[in-house]
């Protein structure tokens, strides 16, 4: 327990002593580099509006901390236009955690109905899915999304739906075995007894068991889609040029790398920070879900 | 054995034609059709129709789509609108250039990530394991391009000590390595790891330990061996999905590899070497999938066993 955040908070699990309570602390530390970006992103552009058309070049390349012509600080610099790289980051997380949450949303839903319904009823239904499953998984991961986004151009929506068709998947895979393993169970079986339909079992009894692996495989894949989001916009696939995406800006950076390294630098930081900070909620949650899983 | 390696690649081609079929309806989306794509913007409507004639364009759908899985049997996706030339040629004269990149940081990420693992999981929960652990989890979050900006940025830029693109000597090899390598280094250290765990807590191991082995002994010539088979797996996997990486990081490097002949093939929208590297691309990834699979079955004779059956 020496993680800083956890020191930040010295009264939370002191006053409630239950265990459950004091096992939920990490899951909330790891959570909080996460959630400060939502928050930036939520309320950081009504604070440091960024403007991709607002361009001073008085201001190009200013170090960080810098003093602009308008006598603003520029915290985080300026970029090759003069342009706010703080307000560029804020601007850009909006597009990250906005094409990260709807992504795994819509390939979550979709990955979760074909999982759940063809690792139940089997049959034809399950041969076609887990035979285009295996279809898809011919393609490194990031090679289709490439293929789609540079057929369909660079746009958010787009982007999204990429991802979306690249990542249903990966839910899918997870889902249904998981909902083999729930199959087999006595709850299931007496629920059937019982007269329960298909529909009922399957979304009372069937959905619930599958909720952990589906909670902990969101978490893994928000990371690796908004990393995916990242590159294709960097490739120039991804996001339009006139929407700052941190993608985008660490492009933007690479001429500049021995003048202003600030600019590629420090969008991939945030990235990365994101990043870390929900895979480690996700470990913690399969450890906070399935004790029997930790090691050491 | 052999009825089962023979399933195994009836498969493999079937996954590998599905994947084909997919480029192929992914390319119908294209904005325009490949005739005004081919011509350019100043062609007149009687050039686009004779192209769109000769290229088969006006014919039906399915008729088109035949027509495109036999020549894709014969490795044909037709020339390069911008290189000239079949473009499936210019794919595979690339191609050595990334499987090089791909070995490379493989073995970077083994090399490293093993014993870093191993020295992790004989101590855990101390110092060094909750450090690894931690190198990991980050290692699993950096996206590549960036890694390789920053690395240009303090060894080419500041330190000046290693080239920041190209690929003419060996130093040039040791950014793009270390840049794809990290992410995968860290998926070693953590399988590394957790399987060692998992091996030491066996009954096998409880009774090397008891017939006096030394710790050495009993890790490198009891646990070891039995974690490496998945581990094994892990990496020829891993080993296919590196080529779907080096896409971005030879962007970053001007590593003249198959990936930077996609992105520039897209800029260009020169569709036949999109599809062509897509293809190949996809079709190299299963026959890794494929020898990694029959290698676990014969290094594995439980699975042999129950693939004859």
């Amino acid at each position: 327990m020496s993680d800083a955040s956890i020191n930040g908070q010295p009264n939370v699990g002191k006053a409630v002593s239950s265990r459950r309570h004091s096992r939920l602390t990490p899951l909330f530390a790891a959570a909080v580099p996460a959630l400060l970006f939502v928050v930036a992103a939520i309320v950081g552009p009504l604070l440091l509006p960024y403007d991709a058309v607002n361009v001073n070049i008085g201001d190009r390349l200013l170090p960080p901390g810098s003093a602009t012509g308008t006598g603003e600080t520029a915290w985080l610099g300026t970029d090759r236009l003069g342009r706010d790289l703080l307000a560029q980051i804020i601007a850009g997380a909006r597009v990250s955690l906005l094409v990260g949450s709807v992504t795994v949303l819509v390939a979550g839903t979709v990955g979760t109905i074909l999982g759940i319904t063809s690792g139940y009823f089997g049959g034809a239904l399950d041969n076609v899915v887990m035979r285009l499953a295996d279809i898809q998984l011919a393609f490194p991961s990031i090679l289709l999304a490439i293929l789609i986004a540079a057929v369909i151009g660079p746009s958010v929506s787009n982007v999204i739906i990429t991802l979306s068709i690249t990542r249903w998947v990966k839910f899918a895979r997870v889902i249904r075995s998981a909902t083999l393993a729930a199959k087999e169970r006595d709850f299931v079986h007496a629920a059937r007894a019982l007269g329960a339909s298909h529909g009922r079992v399957l979304s009372r009894h069937v959905f619930p068991f599958t909720l952990t692996s589906l909670l902990v495989i969101a978490t893994v894949e928000f990371g690796l889609v908004i990393i995916a989001e990242a590159g294709l916009s960097f490739l120039g696939l991804g996001t339009p040029p006139a929407l700052p995406s941190w993608g985008l800006t660490i492009a933007s950076g690479r001429d500049y790398l021995s003048s202003a390294w600030w600019i590629s630098a420090l969008p991939g930081f945030a990235l990365v920070v994101v990043v870390v900070s929900v895979g480690s909620l996700g470990d913690r949650l399969r450890d906070y879900l399935d004790p029997h899983l930790r090691h050491g | 054995m052999t009825a089962y390696i023979l399933r195994r690649l009836g498969y493999a081609i079937f996954v590998v034609w599905g994947a084909v079929t997919i480029i192929f309806i992914v390319m119908r989306f294209v904005p325009g059709d490949p005739a005004t794509a081919l011509l350019g913007p100043t062609a007149t409507p009687d050039q686009i129709e004779a192209t769109r004639t000769r290229l088969g364009l006006d014919r039906p759908l399915v008729v088109q789509y035949l027509r495109y899985m036999m020549n894709a049997i014969q490795l044909h996706f037709g020339d390069s609108y911008r290189l000239g030339g079949s473009a499936i040629g210019h794919v595979i004269d690339r191609l050595p250039a990334t499987l090089l990149l791909a070995v490379s940081s493989t073995g970077f990420a083994v090399l490293l990530g093993f014993p870093m693992g191993v020295l992790a999981a004989r101590s855990p929960g101390k110092a060094f394991d909750r450090l690894v652990s931690r190198i990991s989890l980050v290692g699993q979050a950096l996206p590549t391009f960036w890694t390789g900006i920053m690395l240009v940025l303090v060894f080419a830029r500041y330190l000046q000590l290693l080239p920041s693109a190209g690929a003419t000597s060996w130093q040039h090899l040791v950014m793009p390595t270390v840049a794809l390598g990290l992410p995968f280094l860290s998926i070693v250290v953590r399988l590394v790891r957790s399987g060692l765990l998992d091996v030491l807590n066996e009954n096998y191991v409880q009774v090397a330990r008891s017939k006096g082995l030394t710790e050495n002994g009993v890790v490198y010539r009891h646990a070891v061996r039995n974690m490496l088979l998945p581990v094994v797996t892990v990496v020829g996997l891993q080993l296919g999905a590196l080529i779907g990486g080096a896409v971005i990081v030879e962007t970053v490097f001007a590593w003249p590899g198959v990936g930077r002949l996609l992105i520039n093939a897209i800029q260009n929208r020169d569709f036949p070497v999109v599809q062509a590297t897509t293809a190949l691309m996809a079709a190299v990834f299963v026959v890794m999938n494929l020898v990694v699979d029959i290698t676990y079955t014969w290094l594995d004779p439980r699975v042999r066993v129950v693939g004859d059956h």
